[in-house]
């Protein structure tokens, strides 16, 4: 996993888009792993005939985690997430096939010598919009510099 | 998402809610690094940060967690010998579609702010917040109120480590005439 800086990326550049192949098992296993025993996401009899969806579906988290993984897969370990937002269009169910992806919209050194860049990323199920997120991440100004030393008031997501 | 000022008259006990902070709770779980490569693993990130301790270590000084996954870390247990209560982790959101007496509520978005990073062994509390409720208003469901929910969640040291804002919408359907 190579590490990217702040200098390397321009607004307008696009991620390399991450695909995968969302199954029943890790449906469940992302609700487990974040503590969320909702049945929406582990109960197929009461996600269907309750609450009339097509199947289970992916908790927020788990949409998170994928932007997450989005991000760091592209950028690298040391970038540190300060702000994410997440609108939900439409469920990811189990079975799903999807695409996650986003493109850096603007970036900025902020007062404490901090750079940040921010995306607009999509989740998509058969190039339809699921989910889109609007995130701030900090990324290195160069091999010297970690966000995530930073502390205090050198901290301002 | 269009919640008004603060001015318009709430019904109680909803006008006494605003800017309260309610529900503030310890969780019952501590930071675990099992849940983190549970959930790194549905999603397949191989990030070496949340599998490798010596990367961790050097990136932070302390296994740390996702920033994405903080809302876990307070969720109460399936069950406890010591804890019946039937506090959900957004209370509040069903405190108000019950108060106003409305079928259906959702939660439209949020976003989340990340602080401090929550680090292996945190015992993290939490509590709500109701920032705003708006007057009713007519939208292609139905006919309702938009809300909005702060949840905080602070570490052992009272340290802010995030903050997650809810946009919500309660309502009932219009029957056409």
């Amino acid at each position: 996993m190579s590490q990217a800086y702040y200098s390397e990326r321009a607004v307008g550049d696009s991620l390399q888009p991450l695909e995968l192949a969302v199954t029943t098992t890790a449906v469940v296993a992302g609700a487990m792993a974040t503590r969320d025993y909702s049945p929406l996401h582990h109960d197929y009899q009461y996600a269907t005939e309750t609450a009339g969806h097509a199947d289970i579906f992916l908790n927020t988290i788990h949409q998170g985690a994928l932007f997450q993984r989005l991000l760091t897969d592209n950028l690298g370990p040391r970038i540190r997430l300060g702000r994410l937002r997440i609108a939900m269009k439409r469920p990811v169910y189990a079975g799903s096939a999807v695409t996650v992806n986003g493109v850096l919209t603007h970036k900025a050194i902020d007062d404490f010598g901090c750079g940040w860049l921010h995306f607009d990323l999509e989740l998509l199920v058969a190039d339809e919009l699921a989910s889109s997120s609007a995130v701030s991440c900090a990324v290195p100004l160069d091999v010297a510099d970690n966000p995530w030393q930073r502390r205090g008031e050198e901290w301002q997501p | 998402m269009t919640p008004s000022d603060a001015s318009i008259d709430l019904p109680e006990p909803v006008a006494g809610w605003v800017g309260q902070l309610r529900y503030q709770r310890q969780a019952q779980a501590l930071v675990a690094a099992t849940n983190v490569c549970a959930l790194c693993a549905a999603v397949e990130d191989a990030n070496p940060a949340w599998w490798d301790s010596a990367v961790a270590l050097e990136l932070l000084g302390a296994e740390f967690t996702p920033p994405a996954m903080v809302s876990s870390w307070t969720r109460p247990e399936l069950w406890r010998p010591d804890d019946h209560s039937e506090v959900m982790p957004l209370q509040l959101h069903y405190d108000l579609k019950a108060a106003f007496d409305y079928p259906t509520a959702l939660v439209s978005g949020f976003e989340s702010v990340f602080y401090q990073p929550a680090v292996l062994n945190d015992r993290l509390s939490s509590s709500q917040l109701l920032q705003k409720v708006s007057a009713e208003k007519t939208t292609r469901l139905g006919r309702g109120r938009f809300w909005v929910i702060e949840v905080r969640y602070h570490n052992q040291d009272e340290a802010l480590v995030a903050t997650e804002q809810f946009d919500c919408f309660g309502y009932r359907r219009e029957v056409e005439s």
